[in-house]
């Protein structure tokens, strides 16, 4: 048995701050167990409950075991690793005896806190791991120190964490990064990740007009560009089964253009949410490929791998479009029956002899004057939806105008397809960048007109300011409530909050979060290092070494400095004393006590006879006898350090 | 693991230390304890998956756990370095007791937490202040007679995180010294040789000596001189004086004792030392080519029982 309880219960609560994050995680069963198990421990450290036995502890282990087996199956990855630790942790602090055992439980405390990046990387909670961190590492120090107080301990674990980390962030910036994993990482960070299908069916973009998770943010060198340019192109829909857009055509991998880029071209890096797909959304249109990606022919880009993580890139478009080839007729493919009426207003357009641009003029006059309202909730529709949309409902979202668009056009004959993407953005006046959130989800219609694909956006037409607030302008919330002055103003902080908030973020991901091989090259690049030469990676290597040594040096240097004892003014008073007499020939000795030395002192000096013997009678009644006068003391040493010699 | 003598002998001239000394950089050694090796696995484990998953937060965690560690080892360092041995003391005890050994440390310059003096198999731990100074009490076992030198002292440290010992084993020229064992004195020998005719020796004190009043006392005097009555009043101890009515002296002599055995001689003659000095009567002892004159107290104890803990090995 433990005897000291206080630093069984430290070390818990270091275990219980590790573990803090994972309790909403795991299933309750793993929750509760592992609470009463701590709960016990206390128990048994406080009240003298039993120790369980042997057996009984194998049998708990074993049903843990199973249990976990149970609920997750065969598939053992991240959660049903983090639940069978969270349930030896409870184990383990119900046998826990000896300081060993101890310190094996505040190991399992530091593991506990490093399995959290499997679940988040926030700022916020890289904030709260450094936390625990510091706490597991005071309650180490605490189970070694043999204090009674645990505010020695606590500081000294957290001077353990500030001299660690100029120390931690020269080895981050400098190990080596690889590319990609050494083996298969099986990944199941499915859940809860939100963002359009491939699909496009109606409905499918209004569900995410009210998340505002952030689908990626935008760094721009230059301005920002005009706001009602800014499609964020996803992936081009080129077939239509009668309610669902989908892609069915193979695509090539195009050819990057020659030549350098076009006047106009803006580079951007853009930094974007996983979201378990394969689409990487660039500015209306990318002309570049970044690594890990390849530009396909429909001026889309795709990553070779799933988006499962935060990834960055380096981008470059241009605002218009190149040359096409001709689409062949599957451009203009519709399913055989269905939609009437949109389809004989196509043909009677079409028979009126109007060019492709006058067709997209007249459709888009039928948008503008037919009584069509933006709405979010346009209402189901089952069958010929573009003929209910376009003479029944005329309500509808952007799906469903870019929807009805494109099949009129396809129907006239006229090559046309859907695309699906972001518009528009928030700009982070502190950031400096652009963040675009679900909510700006957005689909559109691109026209096969002279030679090339047309940008053709109908929802601009019966929403124009759909692009310049962005949607939520659409978003019913108490609308014609006028709000109060003050909510407004206490919105306005709140907004300056969250803004300054997502700045911060942001910094986080794109300077640590985002550091990968590519910017650690850079790095080097930058510094004129390559380290693949090999003057260049010695180079390195002796950046970081003096780096290293000159961190280490300066923190051996810090913790063997000498420190006067500042808790005893009596004695560094003294100490100053006996310096001045040291300096004129006339030290302490070792084993001398004050008055013996103060004696000693006036038979060499016996001017200095009275001074030095007040001296000492003040020294040794502060000292010894727990009274005397600290001010006089004070005074005494004073005049005595104010003397000529 | 056995190592030749040779190597020992050079292990424990480097080991040899003058008092009084403080720990530097040349004394003190310094590895990660079995903890600590584990924690590198661990340590190395977590780094493995950081370079996997290529996740930059594991390994802003990895390399700030590392670091720690290593910086531990720094302040385990510094928790031993500068440490001032100033003095160290071992107690005369008889052979088969334990002997108390008193070291002197002073925490020069910054405060040092849990240190962990060692010798032998006896273990203490203390903290101190910065600049503050406390004597260590060990027990060190004996087990033969004479001089006691002193083995090695291990002063060792685990603080701050347990993941580093660091370490400074110290031959100290610190020597005690070990009276022989004394053989209790049976009622025989008791009545033979301190008795003297008069029965009832352990009255001995009080028929031979008058209670003569207190006076200052004196350290040769013993403990079981002190007048406690009188010293209870606060100013200072006071030991008992007794008037000698009958001048008693005895001289215990090597050549007069009956005893089978030559270390048996020597215990017997260490146990009636003991008794005398118990009975707090003036005594002497003769050995072979030496004559320690009669007297009494704690310094005539000591004087006997070295003389007899100092004689040569018997044949």
């Amino acid at each position: 048995m433990i005897h000291d309880k206080r630093r069984f219960s430290v070390t818990l609560l270091a275990l219980a701050l590790a573990f803090a994050p994972h309790l909403p995680r795991v299933p309750v069963f793993v929750g509760a167990f592992v609470c009463a198990a701590w709960g016990y421990a206390l128990g048994m450290q406080y009240r003298g409950w039993p120790v369980p036995p042997r057996w009984l502890r194998v049998i708990l282990a074993l049903c843990c075991l199973a249990l976990v087996l149970f609920t997750y199956g065969r598939s053992f990855g991240r959660d049903a690793g983090v639940a069978l630790l969270s349930l030896m942790l409870g184990l383990k602090a119900v046998e826990s005896k000896s300081v060993r055992d101890m310190l094996a439980l505040l190991f399992l405390a530091y593991f506990v806190v490093v399995t959290n990046v499997l679940y988040s990387q926030t700022l916020v909670m890289s904030a709260y791991m450094f936390f625990s961190v510091m706490a597991v590492t005071a309650a180490l120090v605490h189970l070694h120190s043999g204090e009674s107080r645990l505010f020695p301990d606590l500081r000294r674990g957290g001077l353990l964490l500030v001299q660690a980390l100029p120390l931690a962030l020269l080895l981050f910036v400098f190990f080596p990064r690889l590319q990609g994993a050494l083996w298969g990482v099986h990944d199941e960070r499915d859940e809860g990740v939100s963002g359009f299908s491939d699909t496009l069916e109606p409905g499918s973009v209004a569900s995410l007009s009210l998340s505002r998770e952030v689908a990626f943010r935008v760094d721009f060198p230059g301005a920002i560009p005009d706001r009602d340019s800014l499609y964020w192109r996803g992936l081009v829909l080129d077939s239509f089964d009668g309610l669902t857009w989908f892609r069915d055509l193979p695509y090539e991998v195009a050819g990057l253009r020659d030549g350098g880029f076009p006047e106009g071209a803006v580079p951007y890096t853009l930094t974007m949410e996983p979201h378990n797909r394969e689409w990487v959304f660039a500015l209306d249109l990318p002309v570049l490929a970044p690594r890990g990606t390849v530009l396909r022919s429909d001026q889309t880009l795709a990553s070779m791998r799933m988006v499962r993580s935060r990834v960055r890139y380096e981008l470059v478009s241009v605002p218009t479009p190149g040359p096409a080839p001709v689409p062949g007729p599957s451009w203009t493919a519709l399913p055989d029956g269905g939609n009437p009426r949109a389809r004989a207003l196509a043909v009677q357009w079409k028979e009126a002899g109007l060019s492709p641009d006058a067709m997209v003029a007249a459709a888009l006059d039928f948008f503008r004057e037919g009584g069509f309202v933006y709405s979010l909730r346009p209402g189901a529709m089952d069958q010929d939806i573009v003929d209910q949309f376009l003479f029944a409902t005329r309500l509808g979202y952007c799906e469903h105008y870019s929807s009805a668009l494109a099949f009129l056009l396809r129907a006239a004959g006229i090559p046309a397809r859907v695309v699906v993407g972001y518009q528009g953005g928030e700009e982070n006046p502190m950031g400096g960048y652009l963040i675009v959130r679900q909510s700006d989800a957005h689909a559109w219609v691109e026209v096969w007109i002279d030679g090339r694909w047309l940008r053709v956006d109908p929802t601009s037409v019966v929403a124009p300011q759909r692009l310049v607030t962005g949607v939520e302008t659409f978003v019913p919330q108490g609308r014609g409530v006028v709000l109060p002055e003050g909510v407004r103003a206490l919105r306005k902080v709140g907004r300056f909050f969250q803004l300054g908030w997502d700045a911060a973020n942001n910094s986080w991901n794109q300077w640590v979060l985002g550091f990968s091989h590519e910017r650690q090259r850079g790095l080097w690049e930058r510094l004129g290092l390559d380290p693949a030469t090999r003057a260049g990676a010695g180079k390195l290597a002796g950046i970081l070494a003096v780096g290293l040594c000159t961190v280490l040096g300066v923190v051996i240097g810090f913790m063997l400095r000498a420190r006067r004892d500042r808790r005893d003014p009596v004695v560094s008073l003294y100490a100053r004393f006996c310096r001045k007499l040291e300096k004129h020939g006339m030290p302490r000795g070792p084993a001398e006590g004050p008055r013996d030395f103060a004696r000693r002192i006036g038979s060499l000096r016996p001017d200095l006879a009275q001074p030095v013997r007040d001296i000492a009678d003040g020294y040794v009644a502060l000292r010894y006898s727990g009274r005397g006068d600290l001010a006089a003391f004070k005074r005494l040493i004073d005049e005595f350090m104010g003397r000529e010699n | 693991m056995v190592l030749p003598r040779f190597i020992r002998n050079l292990i424990l001239a480097r080991q040899r230390a003058d008092l009084p000394l403080r720990l530097n950089r040349r004394r003190i050694y310094i590895l990660p304890t079995r903890a600590g090796t584990v924690f590198a696995f661990f340590l190395l484990a977590m780094l493995i998956a950081a370079i996997n998953y290529t996740n930059n937060l594991a390994f802003l965690l990895t390399f700030l756990l590392g670091s720690i560690s290593i910086l531990s080892a720094i302040h385990a360092y510094a928790n031993l370095a500068g440490l001032e041995v100033e003095a160290g003391r071992l107690f005369p005890a008889y052979c088969l007791d334990d002997a108390r050994l008193q070291l002197f440390f002073r925490a020069a310059g910054r405060e040092r937490r849990r240190l962990c003096v060692r010798i032998g198999a006896a273990e203490a731990e203390f903290s101190l202040h910065a600049g503050a100074g406390l004597e260590m009490d060990l027990s060190v076992p004996t087990s033969r007679r004479g001089l006691l030198p002193l083995g090695q002292v291990v002063i060792g440290t685990r603080y701050p995180l347990g993941l580093f010992r660091a370490w400074s084993p110290l031959v100290l020229p610190v020597t005690g010294l070990v009276y022989p064992r004394p053989l209790a004195v049976d009622r025989m020998d008791r009545h033979q040789l301190l008795g003297d005719g008069d029965e009832g020796g352990l009255g001995i004190v009080s028929q031979s000596g008058e209670f003569g009043g207190v006076r200052p006392y004196r350290p040769e005097d013993g403990l079981s001189r002190v007048s406690w009555k009188a010293s209870a009043k606060g100013a200072g101890l006071f030991s008992k004086e007794f008037r000698s009515g009958v001048a008693r002296t005895l001289v215990f002599d090597w050549d007069e004792v009956r005893a089978s055995g030559y270390e048996e001689r020597i215990s017997l003659l260490a146990g009636l030392v003991r008794e005398a000095e118990r009975e707090g009567i003036s005594y002497g002892l003769r050995l072979p080519g030496l004559m320690i004159e009669p007297s009494s107290g704690a310094g005539q104890a000591h004087r006997c029982l070295e003389a007899l803990a100092l004689l040569p090995e018997g044949p």
